[in-house]
């Protein structure tokens, strides 16, 4: 099935979605301490977006079953593995990712934001996956966006539009 | 700066809580309260009884068998959450309302406070510290005092509490520019609210805490984990975003582990939108 008009696909808290429509735009709201990751493959026109809440998924192993994408652990694999699905290849994926945020504390007990940003990257040095931009960390809330047909992402914050 | 009678008259304008709902809340934060006790303020009021009927008999409260009586519906439900849900209607309509001054369009305050509510009941399958029933009142409550601020301030003099807070140089969570800038923070705010609606003092000190580090009451502890909770799932992020202060100590207070909170934003996710979903039966 074909698209002509423009859609925006919204993706949730602890969700994902794939496009391979070139008319279609992603986005996620709403990233505190959660991670936005946009990947897209320019020579196969597919990206998508994940919006995950925690880093590992053995805190809450039923949910995990239920859910893979509220973990970044088994949700960034489980991601990738559906953007390859849907036609991209390692080789040409161009990724990003943005959230992260954290709270003031002394130490870093409810910090999950620091512990989403920590499995994010090792997951990608582990699989020799490149971040070609990131906006992590600080205390702002973000707003991810990715241009399924142009591979261009973006994120807002408090009105202000950043590209990535 | 804000006058202190500026607040009180601002108070005066919202409407009171219905005097059921503060019997009730009166009754849930002292431990000693029986069902009786709570079914018979119930009972007085025909309306709530009807409600409360309709709630224990949805698909919401989990119970096969129908329930005839206002006593096995307060056994089911837990006179927590019937109170929670009381007060939660008589006050969706005002917390729908936008916020813009914190970065709040329609529902999202709403959201955040059904939220936190949501985080403080989950906490006790989270940790073996027992948690008071008051406290969900508390969470739906703590950041009532936002609604007055936004009455008060210009949205000057409110960018100027956001530049203090966002600045590298004085970088802090919004209540403590809300206090330098403004004289008064949101949490002071709705504590003279919760004190002028006849609320019990265990939940006017969370609503004013729940920013502090001194306060080491279980109330107020839970309120802090709950509004962590609620942001760590995207809820009510605004201007502020996660830049609140949250000491670790709560987490001790609490017997929290990193892993046992993280699975409280598992289950706060979880259970939210079906909590949402509860406030219009």
């Amino acid at each position: 099935m074909t698209r002509e008009t423009i859609m925006k696909l919204t993706v949730g808290v602890s969700d994902m979605q794939i496009s391979a429509n070139t008319g279609d735009l992603i986005v996620t709201h709403a990233l505190g301490s959660c991670i936005g990751v946009a990947i897209h493959d320019a020579t196969a026109r597919v990206g998508g977006i994940l919006h995950f809440m925690l880093p590992l998924s053995q805190v809450d192993p039923n949910k995990a079953h239920d859910n893979p994408y509220m973990f970044g652990d088994i949700g960034i694999p489980d991601f990738f593995k559906e953007t390859y699905q849907a036609g991209a290849t390692k080789e040409n994926l161009r990724v990003v990712m943005a959230g992260g945020a954290q709270v003031f504390e002394q130490q870093d007990f409810f910090d999950i934001g620091k512990r989403n940003i920590v499995i994010a990257r090792k997951l990608f040095w582990k699989n020799n996956i490149m971040i070609a931009a990131e906006n992590v960390g600080g205390h702002i809330p973000r707003t991810l966006y990715l241009e399924v047909g142009t591979g261009k992402t973006w994120f807002t914050s408090h009105g202000e539009t950043t590209e990535l | 700066m804000i006058a202190l009678s500026s607040i009180t008259d601002e108070i005066k304008t919202l409407d009171p809580l219905p005097p059921t709902a503060v019997k009730l809340v009166g009754l849930i934060a002292d431990e000693r309260s029986s069902v009786e006790e709570i079914g018979q303020v119930i009972q007085y009021d025909q309306a709530l009884t009807a409600y409360v009927l309709k709630y224990a008999n949805s698909v919401f409260s989990g119970s096969k068998r129908q329930i005839v009586s206002i006593k096995d519906a307060v056994i089911r439900l837990g006179g927590a959450r019937i109170t929670e849900q009381l007060i939660g209607k008589h006050l969706q309509a005002k917390l729908k309302s936008p916020l813009i001054p914190y970065g709040y369009d329609e529902s999202d305050l709403w959201r955040h406070s059904v939220a936190s509510a949501t985080a403080a009941e989950m906490l006790s399958s989270c940790t073996d510290v027992k948690i008071s029933g008051a406290s969900f009142t508390a969470a739906l409550l703590h950041d009532i005092g936002k609604l007055i601020m936004c009455r008060l301030v210009s949205p000057e003099e409110m960018k100027k509490v956001w530049e203090m807070a966002s600045d590298q140089k004085t970088s802090c969570p919004g209540e403590t520019a809300e206090k330098q800038i403004l004289g008064f923070s949101h949490p002071e705010i709705g504590a003279h609210i919760a004190h002028a609606w006849g609320l019990p003092q265990p939940i006017v000190s969370a609503i004013r805490d729940h920013h502090e580090t001194l306060s080491e009451e279980t109330v107020t502890d839970t309120v802090k984990i709950a509004n962590v909770t609620a942001r760590s799932i995207g809820e009510g992020l605004g201007m502020e975003g996660m830049g609140l202060f949250i000491d670790d100590a709560v987490a001790q207070r609490m017997h929290l582990t990193r892993d046992s909170f993280e699975n409280l934003c598992a289950k706060t996710l979880g259970r939210f939108k079906e909590v949402l979903q509860m406030f219009d039966i």
